[in-house]
């Protein structure tokens, strides 16, 4: 009995954890997504799947009380050291997730904006925030087999600004 | 042997619990410093002022229904005081402790695995597929009897089934093998051209632009190579003959991806796993000639100091 609902699992791990094949797989992929997100047993292993071909950063711009103003910005992992990257690897998922979740990312400017404000001990009067973009740019071999053609501009457009009093 | 009978002897026959044992200790000391990384980020990610407020994370994901699909199921209520979150660490620093030494093993990993859940559905956004792994691996070795050697719980014989240590491993198979068969369907995979985006992603790569050379075939070669070694890696992990080559080859894959990008802890667990592939034999083989090289060495030293003291006296 124990036995036979171990092989049994088993296979049902094999079946929601490897790409669909067959309608049934499908079905109970879809039958067992709700759980797995709830209760966060994810059996989804598609990572890298589709790289990005565009750079994503937050940035924002911090108005202080006394009237200087400064920056912030997405630590970037290739220019700090391998501890600091360890820590402030969580942005990077930050980041990729504000992207799938498309334009209610802004919902991440007012948390941004309280976080900066706690950073600098509540000394900001007003927080905006930007999202920049950029694309990876191809060398040759790899431009030649994408099929869409690839813009190469910077972009940064406001996101929001959040006032503190 | 027919098939039934090695099925019964693969997944469910009684060996020593040394090589889980071993396991236990490591993933204890790993979710230790999880926990501890996460503490040091708690302002960012999981206090009422952190990027992540609850409120924003609801919006997020949910918009305005409430409660969504998206949205996991949140052991506390967004209205916890930041207090409380301090206290849920401390619990899974110690519980993680206790599962490293095997105290009260089973209580620790239920222990860590409630902390773990709170935490993170706390901070459901930032965590990646390695984070959600650690779950797995805590239901798995709340049932490979890990605690009946090298632990504070010890008693009787070490020996334990096989049935909870084959779940680790079956697991990672999964993973390799689930991996690289949705790369096989993409064509930035096909072409090569994977690679070259991860290595130049502000998010994930290590590697600065200087050290990257524009060497024609190179990336193509990198990302072709990493999804057959994922694939065989799947393979390998399935079929015991093989496992002498699997452990060297996940080890460094995963070492390799490490020195290159970002992506927090997720290594860790998985070359912790291939240790999992490691007979209980080794260990044991390992031990005793770690401690004769400890009993050389150590009666050197004792006939250097007493080599020391008689010419001292003389």
């Amino acid at each position: 009995m124990f036995r036979g609902a171990y092989l049994l699992f088993l296979a049902f791990l094999f079946l929601i954890g490897t790409p669909p094949i067959c309608t049934l797989q499908e079905d109970l992929i879809r039958a067992t997504s709700t759980f797995q997100r709830r209760s966060l047993l994810f059996q989804n292993w598609n990572m890298f799947v589709r790289p990005s071909p565009v750079n994503a950063y937050y940035s924002a711009t911090i108005e202080h009380h006394d009237g200087h103003v400064s920056n912030w910005r997405t630590p970037d992992p290739a220019q700090t050291t391998y501890w600091n990257s360890f820590l402030e690897g969580r942005f990077g998922k930050m980041i990729e997730t504000s992207f799938a979740l498309g334009p209610a990312r802004n919902v991440l400017v007012a948390g941004l904006a309280k976080y900066l404000n706690t950073q600098t001990d509540g000394s900001a009067r007003a927080v905006r925030v930007f999202l920049e973009l950029s694309t990876i740019e191809p060398f040759a071999e790899i431009a030649s087999h994408r099929d869409q053609t690839l813009s190469y501009k910077l972009t940064r457009e406001s996101i929001g600004l959040v006032n503190f009093q | 042997m027919n098939v039934k009978s090695k099925i019964e002897d693969h997944f469910f026959s009684n060996r020593s619990a040394v090589t889980m044992a071993v396991f236990r200790i490591l993933f204890g000391i790993f979710c230790l410093i999880w926990t501890f990384t996460l503490l040091l980020q708690s302002e960012k990610w999981l206090l009422r002022n952190s990027v992540l407020s609850p409120e924003i994370m609801r919006q997020w994901l949910c918009g305005s229904s409430f409660p969504c699909a998206a949205e996991p199921y949140a052991l506390l209520p967004p209205s916890t005081p930041d207090v409380v979150y301090f206290v849920v660490l401390f619990l899974c620093l110690v519980f993680s402790g206790f599962l490293t030494v095997g105290w009260m093993t089973r209580l620790s990993i239920v222990g860590v695995f409630v902390g773990f859940q709170i935490l993170q559905s706390r901070a459901f956004l930032v965590m990646y597929g390695g984070d959600f792994l650690i779950f797995w691996i805590l239901i798995y070795l709340f049932f490979s009897g890990s605690e009946k050697a090298l632990s504070l719980d010890a008693r009787g014989p070490a020996l334990t089934s096989l049935a909870g240590r084959r779940l680790i491993q079956m697991q990672f198979a999964i993973i390799y093998l689930s991996t690289s068969l949705w790369k096989l369907q993409m064509p930035d995979w096909h072409n090569g051209a994977a690679l070259y985006y991860v290595f130049h992603s502000v998010t994930y790569a290590k590697i600065p632009d200087w050290v990257q050379f524009r060497i024609p075939g190179l990336y193509a070669a990198l990302s072709w190579s990493t999804m057959a070694l994922e694939g065989a890696l799947g393979l390998l992990f399935l079929f015991p003959r093989l496992w002498w080559a699997a452990i060297p080859l996940s080890i460094l894959l995963h070492l390799s991806i490490e020195f290159t990008m970002t992506i927090t802890l997720w290594h860790w667990p998985m070359i912790l796993c291939a240790l999992t592939l490691v007979p209980n034999y080794r260990w044991l083989r390992w031990y005793l000639h770690l401690r004769a090289q400890w009993q050389e060495g150590s009666h050197l030293v004792r006939r250097h100091l007493s080599n020391v003291s008689r010419a001292s006296v003389r």
